[in-house]
């Protein structure tokens, strides 16, 4: 384990490095710089490119904080439609992912706070629905043996767990652990306090951490 | 004499485990973390602990990516992706609202401020002529006004031999009573109304009325 500081150490100057020009942000700029010379039309095809380019990682994160997939997908067709329509606005100082998370969370959030109206007059089981729609899947994937399943059904739990924390918490842990954002990312991306990002954090771990490690 | 060695807690490895090892900003790395980092590279009891933590975490992000991607799998994906850009593709095309209840229909009939006054001063006018053509009426002696000789005599319908609808003009109009009774009497027998003789037989002429009075 003594290389693992250096891991560390090699994975954020990467990251930092990544931050500055992904594939994302150079797309980004081109689109803008179509936008800004008025071909809309060309834009928008090679917008299509950037859906293709982000659209499985927006949706996992939409996915998790909304935990229900038709929520997810169109929280995510709303911040995109949001992104090209605010693309003029992008600064390409900025790295694009940031921003498209930014937006991305607070389409999920118009989402989450329809649903709380819906909720207050229709009483819907949305978290049974959801919460057991993975297990379905993993079951109905394939044949395995016991030792599988056991561990597929405690990686369930795990997830159970994960979809039954609370709505902050859920949304640093999947943004820190799944989309791999940093405390300052996630700051910039929620409107929360680096310290607040923090203290979800470590509260959403500390809920987990007993189905993990020592479970084993 | 050795010291017990203070190993580090399930929490803060697996917080360790969770945002240390992830990319790291100003968060993690802080100066408690790389202490705690240099205690899991030295103790073998906890860095063991730790490469647990880590490949659950590992392990977890994989599971968590997997049951999205088990939802949305290449072709809901190509799906979306052709909805947003249709969507972005009628954006700034104004909507039709549909008004409901819907409104009652008007006048068809494109009125603009131009037509506008021109019916106005048609209406206007027509109701000046029409005054002024009513008052000139209304002056003018009634013998002067030219009638119309529509007047069809009881000679030309015996000459035509058809029953014919006498029009009631200004001929009629002008005749004493005598005059227009003998000219009733003259069409009742006349040869083409015989319908009316029965009724006649029971009525006395004119002829006896007023030949009796003279």
């Amino acid at each position: 384990m003594s290389g693992q500081p250096i891991e560390v150490a090699q994975r954020t100057s990467a990251r930092t490095g990544d931050a500055i020009a992904t594939p994302a942000s150079v797309l980004a700029a081109e689109i803008k710089a179509l936008v800004l010379a008025g071909e809309r039309d060309v834009a928008r095809d090679r917008f299509g490119s950037l859906v293709a380019l982000l659209q499985r990682r927006a949706l996992r994160i939409a996915y998790h904080y909304l935990r229900d997939a038709a929520d997810a997908d169109e929280a995510v067709q709303d911040a995109f439609v949001k992104v090209f329509l605010h693309m003029e606005q992008y600064r390409e100082d900025m790295a694009f992912d940031a921003w498209f998370t930014r937006i991305l969370v607070n389409a999920c959030l118009d989402r989450l706070k329809s649903r709380h109206r819906q909720q207050r007059w229709i009483s819907t089981p949305l978290d049974d629905v959801n919460d057991e729609r993975p297990v379905e899947q993993a079951a109905a994937t394939a044949p395995s043996t016991e030792h599988e399943l056991l561990v597929r059904e405690r990686w369930q739990q795990v997830l159970k767990a994960v979809a039954t924390l609370p709505d902050r918490q859920r949304l640093v842990f999947t943004l820190s652990h799944l989309d791999e954002r940093t405390a300052g990312e996630i700051s910039e991306a929620t409107g929360m306090s680096p310290a607040t990002v923090r203290v979800h954090l470590f509260r959403a771990i500390r809920k987990l951490r007993g189905m993990l490690g020592d479970h084993r | 004499m050795t010291g017990r060695v203070q190993h580090l807690g399930t929490d803060r490895l697996t917080a360790l485990a969770f945002v240390v090892r992830a990319p790291q900003d100003d968060s993690a790395g802080s100066a408690e973390d790389q202490l705690a980092m240099t205690h899991v590279a030295g103790c073998d009891e906890c860095s063991a602990r730790f490469a647990t933590l880590v490949t659950d975490a590992d392990a977890l992000r994989d599971v968590m990516a997997a049951a999205t991607d088990e939802l949305f799998d290449d072709a809901m994906l190509d799906a979306q992706r052709t909805r947003i850009l249709d969507r972005l593709a009628h954006v700034g095309q104004a909507a039709r609202v549909l008004v409901f209840p819907p409104r009652p229909r008007e006048a068809t009939m494109p009125v603009t401020s131009g037509s506008r006054r021109w019916i106005s001063v048609a209406a206007a006018a027509g109701l000046i002529i029409g005054l002024v053509a009513g008052q000139m009426l209304h002056f003018l002696p009634a013998g002067t006004v030219p009638l119309r000789d529509d007047s069809v005599s009881i000679q030309a319908v015996e000459r035509s031999g058809r029953p014919t609808i006498v029009p009631a003009s200004a001929t009629f109009l002008n005749l004493s009573d005598d005059e227009l009774m003998e000219e009733v009497e003259r069409a009742i027998e006349a040869r083409r109304a015989p319908s009316l003789r029965a009724i006649d037989a029971f009525t006395p002429t004119a002829t006896d009325l007023f030949g009796r009075g003279r």
